[in-house]
């Protein structure tokens, strides 16, 4: 028992100091959020200051603002959406068949994420310019695919062969089809690596710059250009909007983590199927 | 009413922003064409966020009244539109009409045919009145940035910026220096105020940028990157003076010099932490607005200080250009004609961006709303000035003086050695 | 399950047709490019000019090794710290929640608006991270100004963005064990760690090597946040592979050296890649 006091400690405090760590940007970002103009760049830096909601307010009334969010919002939930319909089931092809050339495919798969998309970044514009997917919301959803593509399948690969397949293979006798079989026993019990996945790759689209900024320019603007075009002038940072934008900007994804976080913390019981 | 008094309060938040005067199209019916021959088409334009694109974004509409075109605008931040410029020309699928060029691609974007001769238009009657565009009353060093590089009419001048001295009148009065007029001076200024402990002794560029002031100082040592011939005279003795002078200016800058940028530069003004600048005159109108600066009131203006060899500040035109694939270029060119006339450049003046037109310089109540010592500073280091010669690859050329000018900021080698290492690498290219 | 049916092509191949309709041009184009040579009589013009102006050049090796210093140490101190993270995280009754909504919120924060704040805190000057230490009575620092350090904070703002990807994709393995195995152990009277080190982990190996894989990629391609904090400087302390290609590409205007540099990353991440792949795939047969 004693051990597991200490482990307990142990625990608690890495996770505080660690906390320190990866929130400190964050917090620095939200007080800034909550200062006027000549508060922001204040030197030294001000700590306590009269709060003030005016970048809130000012980032909030702007139209532009929402356009880019919708823009942002239908770009990630079709590339998500359109991404994981074709992952999962090749990562289940993968995992549960044995066919000519598939280690091949898993790493053509892999090798979609490894070319950064600077130096591709010419011709593959070219490419959606012969498509004429430039500048539409399908073009930039398209490009976000090759973002995530390969997390998905790589990484249910991994999830899926550690499920059990007795489930599989009783459904099977029974009769049912293979996509039914993914659809009602895979899916299921998958749910903590679909979930990550999912939330992975909506943040793959959603802070993605360069594809929005190449393959965009008048009728999809998601946030990061706009964000970034909207608070970074020419002379300076408007860093109390930017940083109000920023925050704002998180808010589908702490509603997506909050999804997550139920998924994961009631985690599996899993073990008491398989055994 | 709490949240809109706020509100109110931050409406200048980038620039002081004098009302332009209201729509008064008879300065623009004025002239002997037909604006509406293109009533109904579209002009797309792409700007950099910048002062002239702050100001002149709200006076679209008017265009739009004068002419019937419809124009779509896209902005984006400089860094961005370095990138989204480059690659979509490469790749062929750029489709803005009118966007913001820099006068040092010009040898890359001509050779490519990337932009449109302008020439002709300015020449065609049907959609040019010569003696109300006055293409002549832009300086003669504006019109030399539309040429550049031995190259076509591609390049027209929307601002003049050079160096400037700006300095806190306070700090100086309170140590007993005199406003710098020499190079030695602003040494000696620097240091003693830095040393002094009330603020830093000067802020400048010592980040991506370090090449464009670093110009100023080569060249009022005698030195410069390339001379006639275009050979490298970087590593001239000369050069090397002026770029151990400027070594030991950053040195008396904040620490952290090696990445200051336009952002912190200004910021380091703007919070009264530093006492000097000499960068761009664009600074001083911000300086003055309350709404984000410390020290308005407490800034003096003062042209650039003499070297061994002259006050030669560096200077820098904006210039807006047309995309060669422009399909109605007529079209385009009406937008562009009418944002650099005679009249825009004059309002735009007396909103603090000063133009490349002589007409400009002299419009009524210019000094009322920008002060007689700005602008007689601005004239004086405007006249002074001195521009880059450009080659293709002059970003990488300068790119190698950054780091190199780094390294010597930072006490890694000397100024000599840096300059001579440059030289190497530029001769490698 | 080994059926020989059409089902598993029907699954991939229409998404590697998919991919290829999109990649090879690119592909094609870089590889043209990197090894054209306009002088060359031949029917291909090849040439290894390209690559051998490079693989001589000082500034690149010294690419290579901020590439390979900031891959090295960013990869494996967030994946170390991301399954440390993850098991006391495993461990702990109340708080779970929270304390998961803080330790990925990084990653919620958009690249670029995180890395300018980075930027801001790292001013010698007016940054925040100064302000903080000189508050408890220590000298400033210079943070990314300076070339003796600016590599080692910009690896930290990587690591900063990273160990969430990481913590989530163990932390969501954790959770598939079956609790089953878990109590065994414990009534084995084997201690958490230890169950952690040699149950739980050998269980996700396949799960920790895809990790370590992204992970890896991920940071051999870092680029914005160098970006927006040093452009690669002060000197060339921070230019990566990455954004020399950018700078060659974009601003320099030789694409032909972009090309080069994208196929060396593309190499050197199928060659470490590779043997994970394959190990991964080994399982399924």
């Amino acid at each position: 028992m004693k051990y597991f006091k200490i482990n307990l400690l142990v625990s608690y405090f890495f996770l505080i100091l660690s906390s320190v760590f990866f929130i400190l940007p964050i917090l620095w970002m939200f007080l800034q959020s909550f200062k006027n103009a000549k508060d922001t760049i204040a030197i030294p830096p001000k700590i306590f200051f009269t709060p003030t909601l005016s970048n809130y307010v000012k980032v909030l009334k702007n139209d532009y603002f929402w356009e880019a969010t919708i823009d942002s919002v239908v770009v990630s939930l079709m590339s998500v959406s359109a991404a994981l319909a074709i992952g999962i089931p090749f990562a289940y092809a993968l995992t549960r068949f044995n066919f000519k050339g598939k280690n091949e495919i898993a790493h053509f798969i892999l090798s979609t994420k490894m070319l950064p998309g600077i130096v591709i970044a010419i011709p593959l514009v070219q490419t959606f310019n012969y498509f004429n997917l430039l500048d539409t919301h399908i073009g930039v959803s398209i490009a976000h695919i090759l973002l995530m593509l390969a997390v998905i399948v790589w990484v249910m690969r991994a999830f899926l062969q550690n499920l059990p397949i007795d489930l599989e293979e009783a459904a099977l006798i029974d009769g049912a089809g293979r996509l039914r079989i993914i659809w009602s026993v895979v899916l299921p019990i998958a749910r903590p690596g679909i979930v990550t996945v999912t939330a992975l790759s909506f943040l793959f689209s959603w802070n993605d710059l360069f594809f929005g900024l190449t393959l965009g320019s008048f009728d999809v603007v998601p946030l990061p250009i706009y964000l970034t075009t909207e608070y970074i002038g020419y002379l300076a940072v408007n860093w109390g909007e930017l940083s109000a934008a920023g925050l704002l900007s998180t808010f589908p994804i702490i509603i997506i983590v909050i999804l997550l976080r139920d998924n994961l913390i009631r985690g599996l019981s899993l073990g008491a199927i398989k055994g | 009413m709490f949240f809109k008094k706020i509100i109110t309060g931050f409406i200048a938040t980038f620039f002081i922003s004098s009302a332009i005067n209201a729509a008064d199209l008879s300065n623009y019916t004025n002239a002997n064409m037909d604006w509406k021959q293109f009533d109904g088409e579209t002009v797309t334009v792409l700007l950099s966020k910048h002062p002239w694109q702050e100001q002149i974004e709200p006076l679209i509409p008017e265009f739009e009244e004068l002419t019937g075109i419809n124009v779509k605008l896209k902005l984006l931040p400089e860094n961005q539109y370095l990138t989204k410029v480059p690659a979509d020309m490469e790749a062929g699928t750029f489709k803005f009409d009118v966007f913001m060029t820099q006068l040092y691609e010009a040898p890359k974007f001509c050779a490519e045919n990337w932009l449109a001769d302008l020439e002709p238009l300015i020449n065609d009657p049907s959609v040019t009145d010569p003696n109300w565009y006055k293409y002549n009353d832009f300086f003669e060093g504006a019109r030399d940035v539309a040429v550049i590089g031995n190259t076509y009419l591609s390049h027209i001048a929307i601002t003049a910026e050079s160096q400037v001295l700006v300095y806190r009148k306070d700090i100086l009065d309170e140590l007993g220096i005199s406003v710098p007029s020499t190079m030695d001076e602003l040494l000696a200024a620097a240091t003693k105020i830095t040393e002094s402990g009330k603020a830093y002794g000067i802020t400048t560029r010592g980040g991506p940028a370090i090449w464009w002031p670093g110009l100023g100082y080569l060249a009022s040592y005698g030195g410069e990157y390339l001379d006639s011939d275009l050979n490298i005279a970087i590593n001239s003795s000369e050069s090397i003076a002026g770029a151990d002078f400027y070594v030991k200016l950053a040195q008396q800058a904040p620490p952290g010099v090696t990445n200051f940028d336009w952002d912190e530069i200004n910021t380091a003004m703007l919070s009264g932490q530093a006492a000097m600048f000499l960068d761009s005159s664009v600074i001083y109108p911000r300086l003055q607005d309350d709404s984000i600066s410390e020290v308005v009131g407490k800034v003096g203006v003062a042209p650039f200080p003499t070297g061994p060899k002259g006050a030669k500040p560096n200077s820098h035109y904006w210039t807006v250009s047309m995309n060669e694939a422009t399909e109605n270029k007529k079209a385009a060119w009406l937008f562009l004609q009418w944002a650099t006339s005679p009249d825009m450049q004059g309002r735009l003046a007396l909103a603090g961006i000063l133009g490349p037109r002589t007409s400009s310089w002299e419009v009524d109540g210019l000094s009322d709303q920008l002060g007689d010592e700005f602008l007689d500073a601005a004239k004086t280091s405007l006249g002074g000035a001195v521009i880059p010669r450009v080659t293709p690859g002059f970003f990488e050329r300068v790119d190698i003086f950054r780091a190199e000018m780094q390294e010597a900021i930072l006490g890694n080698k000397d100024a000599a050695s840096a300059m001579n290492d440059t030289a190497e690498a530029w001769s490698k290219l | 399950m080994k059926d020989k049916t059409y089902f598993p092509l029907l699954l991939t191949l229409p998404v590697v047709i998919f991919l290829l309709a999109l990649l090879i041009y690119p592909l094609l184009y870089t590889f043209t490019i990197a090894f054209y040579d306009e002088t060359s009589e031949f029917y291909i013009p090849f040439s290894l000019n390209v690559f051998n102006s490079l693989v001589t050049e000082e500034r690149f090796l010294k690419n290579v090794y901020h590439t390979i210093f900031l891959t090295f140490f960013s990869t494996s101190i967030s994946f170390v710290l991301g399954i440390f993270l993850a098991y006391c995280l495993d461990q702990i009754k109340f708080g779970k929640s929270i304390f998961l909504v803080i330790l990925i919120s990084p990653l919620a924060i958009m690249p670029v608006v995180s890395a300018l704040t980075w930027r801001t805190m790292f001013n010698p000057l007016y940054g925040i991270l100064n302000s903080i230490l000189k508050y408890f009575g220590f000298d400033g620092l210079e943070w990314v100004t300076d070339t003796s350090s600016a590599l080692t904070w910009i690896t930290v703002v990587d690591i900063w963005q990273w160990t969430p990807f990481c913590l989530l994709l163990i932390y969501a393995g954790l959770k598939t064990i079956p609790v089953d195995i878990k109590e065994s152990a414990s009534l084995d009277g084997i201690n958490s760690f230890k169950e952690l080190i040699y149950i739980s982990l050998p269980i996700l190996f396949n799960l920790l090597l895809i990790t370590l894989i992204f992970r890896f990629m991920e940071a051999f391609k870092a680029f914005d946040s160098i970006m927006v904090i040093t452009q690669g400087g002060p000197g060339n302390a921070t230019e990566t592979m990455v954004i020399r290609s950018y700078y060659t590409g974009f601003r320099w205007y030789k694409p032909e050296i972009t090309s080069m540099i994208g196929i060396f990353l593309l190499i050197f991440t199928i060659i470490c890649t590779r043997w994970a792949g394959t190990k991964i795939g080994e399982q399924e047969n």
